[in-house]
């Protein structure tokens, strides 16, 4: 992949046009490696995870192994998994509670800091103190490590703007899905699963095709697990974009806050702390606005979605919420790691049938994660044709021939960013201006410049 | 002497755990068979254990394996 080409590629996607061998090439793939993952916020784990000291979970950025744990001291740290002696993994369980780890190599053994602790035959081979100081050494850290609603992030890139700025404006989203409560979320998973689809493709999809429900899921309403059916139902819904991510909404029948809430299912309890945790902004975008979230993607490769189904035969309608990381393998494969995630505080009868509705949706047995994924297959297969590379996705649903908007942006949007109702492809086109600049080595972040890409020297979004 | 071991394991170590009578009293045996090491605990001993810190255990972990031999 030489500059050339990816200027051409850029400056294609800035224009609304998807080169199709993105989705499959592997030379783009090695610099979205260094350019995209090693300069973007990742998430790792949730903070429910490992609830009690010792607690840990294995995580990876990419090729890089991390131990996410709790110390002994209640504090959350991110270690290299990587010895420091001939670089073997230290810890290959991918879940577990210890005080120490050892390497099983060569034995040396790091307290839960990261700190090294015990060396076989300190004195014999090295001479004790005098050629290794153990005190002095400790596991790797990423460069930066952060969290918000008990979400942990990590920074492989030193001079990365912080996770606040990271998360800008998308930060009023984010609440929706991760803070419905003082004591925040609590998770279960991440179920794990391989694709055979490129990692993009399930972040734009989650970002803003709303395009695709009525049909690629059908079958999903045609056994009535889904309420809002018609395509025009999500049509009327928001689709919004603010800083480094964007999602949608669906547009709820009239009422006022409680009503609105209660009608996509939640419990009284849950509806109260909501009212005390959101703010009014927040509220107003779901009371006075009349918008839910739905789904969302936080650039490159977190997703999110809010959704609720029919649970049973009766109509019982339950929300749930999900949390998912598209974890690149290849170009042309992606892990899917699937969290169900609920309010801490919610009634245990709540959280079990939330966990119901998760099930019957996503997760590997979700029919809504079967029907999107046989398209995403398809799209990264065919993307590795010859023909392919000649092809030039058209991604401009919602602007004209000149790249002027069909549609006005919502006026009165109570949250950060830009919003639209009807169909359009606004939010897949503002996450992959965020890859194009990225991949030109352009922080976006840094630059402030999430919106100010023209889609054409005429106008633009 | 009772063999209803419990076994405490992860991913770096095992170790059993059983009551054992003597005739004139109980202790705790907590063994390593990987190490082939064993240790009788009374229960002062197991008091004493739980107003440690985990600065006792780095302490005794500085040897990954136990006692060494050095060779000079």
């Amino acid at each position: 992949m030489i500059e050339a080409d990816l200027s051409a590629i850029v400056n294609d996607i800035n224009q609304g046009w998807i080169p199709a061998n993105i989705y499959s090439d592997e030379g783009i793939f090695e610099l979205e490696k260094e350019r995209v993952f090693g300069n973007t916020w990742m998430f790792l784990a949730h903070e429910s995870e490992i609830p009690e000291p010792g607690d840990y979970v294995l995580r990876r950025i990419l090729d890089d192994s991390f131990i996410v744990v709790r110390d002994d001291t209640g504090q959350v740290r991110v270690l290299f998994n990587m010895c420091l002696h001939r670089g073997m993994q230290v810890c290959r369980a991918e879940v577990g509670n210890a005080s120490f780890f050892r390497c099983p190599y060569h034995a040396w053994t790091y307290k839960n800091t990261g700190q090294l602790n015990g060396v076989p035959h300190h004195k014999d081979a090295y001479g004790g103190n005098k050629g290794l100081r153990k005190e002095e050494m400790s596991l790797l850290t990423p460069p930066s490590v952060d969290s918000y609603n008990g979400m942990i992030f990590a920074n492989l890139d030193e001079d990365a703007p912080s996770l606040d700025e990271y998360l800008g404006g998308f930060k009023f989203f984010l609440d929706f899905y991760t803070r419905q409560s003082e004591a925040g979320l609590e998770v279960n998973g991440p179920q794990r699963w391989r694709i055979k689809a490129n990692w993009k493709i399930g972040a734009e999809n989650f970002s803003g095709d709303t395009y695709h429900t009525p049909h690629t899921h059908q079958s999903v309403v045609e056994i009535q697990l889904f309420r809002e059916p018609k395509a025009s139902k999500r049509k009327l819904g928001a689709l919004y974009f603010s800083d480094i991510g964007g999602g949608t909404t669906y547009h709820l029948p009239p009422g006022n806050f409680d009503e609105k809430v209660a009608y996509v299912g939640y419990p009284e309890s849950v509806i109260e702390s909501m009212k005390r945790t959101f703010s009014p902004e927040q509220r107003a975008m779901i009371s006075e606005a009349g918008f839910m979230p739905s789904a969302a993607t936080l650039f490159p490769n977190l997703s999110f979605v809010h959704n609720w189904p029919q649970i049973n035969e009766d109509g019982l309608v339950v929300p749930f919420i999900s949390i998912r990381l598209w974890q690149p393998i290849s170009a042309t494969e992606t892990e899917v790691y699937s969290w169900f995630a609920v309010d801490k505080q919610a009634p245990d009868w709540y959280k079990e049938a939330s966990y119901k509705a998760y099930l019957m949706c996503f997760g590997s047995s979700g029919m809504f994660e079967q029907d999107d994924v046989e398209n995403w297959t398809s799209i990264t297969t065919v993307a590795k044709g010859q023909l392919a590379k000649k092809l030039k996705l058209f991604n401009r649903m919602g602007v004209d021939k000149e790249g002027e908007l069909l549609h006005e942006p919502i006026k009165d949007w109570p949250g950060p960013g830009r919003a639209f109702t009807g169909f359009g492809e606004y939010n897949q086109r503002s996450l992959l201006r965020l890859w194009g600049q990225y991949m030109l080595g352009n922080d976006p972040v840094r630059a402030k410049g999430f919106t100010s890409t023209p889609m054409s020297p005429n106008r633009a979004e | 002497m009772e063999d209803n071991y419990i076994e405490i394991a992860n991913e770096f170590s095992l170790a059993r755990v059983r009551k054992v009578k003597t005739r004139n009293g109980e202790r705790l045996e907590i063994s390593a068979p990987k190490q082939e090491s064993k240790i009788l605990l009374d229960p002062l001993e197991l008091e004493s254990l739980t107003w440690q810190t985990s600065e006792l255990f780095a302490e005794l972990l500085t040897q990954p394996f136990g006692p060494e031999t050095e060779y000079v």
